[in-house]
């Protein structure tokens, strides 16, 4: 993975927000930060695996009211536990559809996972994560890269 | 890697962290390293070839899981006692010491006996100079955070993505127990510390050059390498 392909990655996975709410402002990235004792989650979380060169994880981690906002832009009446995961989901399979894109052949990507805020606790993670944060309809989602040195690459 | 230096754990079992993941053949090298038992002695016991076990080991002491042990004079003379060949004739016990230490180093296969350092010049000096090996005493030069991540973003001043993910890709590198012995649980890219642990500043160097594959000395990540920066 190289930072060429990282910022691929950031650009198409924002770009979601702005093709979705077109007259809204777009997503505004955050500084980045690094941690290493727990990773970042929110309320939802679609997650995806990634082997190569390194292997871990990407995922995207939203509030409620993130989902709920997305919910409203695809005309969806009904908000309640429901929707926003199938929304998480919707999400998930973007974050799959971007990582192949942005990251190419060398790198296998799994079926993408779509969790509550309950779930995460026993992902399992690298021990150090790149959270990218950024700002949607003034509220804070996360862009979260967690690799770790591919041991049978 | 001489097989027959001797590791013990630095954290108890107990308390490392949760979540922390090692391969099996490295959860099986670091429980062996008991503190007492040679490396080689481990590595015959694992199965493993010395070239696996030189890499695992330095994984664990680079993640700073592991930490080479110093011996007394007791323990290594008890170490050579089952493998000490008879002589015809007497020996003063830096004689002896030096002869067991000979044959077990020279035994294909078997485990080498710990030895701690005595050169030959040290075996011809009387018994009580003898002391077993101890850690430098002297400070090593300190190491600011801020200069290891300018150090960093300067390789790639154009792109900012680029400094923050290769400053992530070092930092993937070191143990987050060696991280987090040190206090360092996150990191942003303002933040300065300074870092006096010698174990953290060597994993530091070591994968800054290793992910950069530019040499880079501790004079060039010192707190007045930071404060140039500032100025």
């Amino acid at each position: 993975m190289n930072s060429d392909q990282l910022k691929t990655f950031q650009q198409i996975t924002l770009g979601y927000f702005s093709k979705v709410a077109p007259g809204d402002k777009p997503p505004v990235l955050q500084e980045a930060h690094l941690r290493f004792d727990s990773a970042v989650f929110l309320d939802y979380t679609s997650i995806v695996y990634i082997t190569g060169a390194y292997e871990g994880c990407l995922y995207i981690s939203t509030n409620s009211g993130v989902l709920e906002a997305l919910l409203a832009m695809h005309q969806e009446p009904e908000i309640n536990d429901k929707t926003r995961l199938d929304m998480c989901r919707e999400l998930s399979n973007v974050l799959a559809g971007n990582a192949s894109r942005a990251f190419g052949a060398n790198w296998t990507i799994s079926v993408p996972k779509s969790l509550t805020a309950s779930e995460t606790g026993s992902l399992p993670l690298p021990p150090s994560t790149f959270v990218m944060p950024f700002v949607w309809k003034d509220m804070e989602s996360y862009l979260v890269v967690g690799l770790k040195e591919n041991a049978k690459a | 890697m001489n097989s027959s230096k001797i590791f013990r754990n630095t954290w108890a079992l107990q308390q490392l962290p949760i979540g922390m993941q090692l391969m099996s053949i490295e959860w099986r090298f670091l429980i062996c390293s008991d503190g007492k038992t040679p490396i080689a002695e481990i590595q015959k016991r694992l199965g493993i070839a010395p070239e696996e076990g030189e890499a695992i080991l330095r994984h664990l002491c680079s993640a700073g899981l592991l930490t080479e042990t110093s011996l007394t004079l007791e323990d290594f003379a008890r170490a050579t006692v089952d493998r000490a060949q008879p002589t015809k004739e007497a020996q003063t016990l830096p004689e002896y010491l030096a002869s067991a230490e000979s044959n077990g180093n020279s035994r294909a296969g078997a485990a080498a006996i710990p030895a701690p350092a005595l050169s030959p010049e040290k075996t011809e000096k009387a018994i009580p100079q003898f002391s077993p090996l101890q850690k430098p005493t002297q400070s090593p030069m300190p190491m600011s955070l801020q200069a290891v991540i300018q150090f960093i973003l300067n390789q790639n001043s154009s792109d900012p993505t680029a400094g923050h993910f290769a400053t992530y890709q070092v930092f993937m590198g070191i143990g987050t127990p060696l991280l987090k012995r040190n206090g360092i649980t996150s990191l942003r890219f303002q933040e300065d510390r300074i870092i006096t642990d010698p174990e953290l500043q060597s994993a530091i160097i070591e994968s800054l050059q290793k992910v950069l594959k530019v040499t880079c000395t501790p004079e060039m990540l010192s707190p007045a390498a930071a404060a140039a920066h500032k100025n």
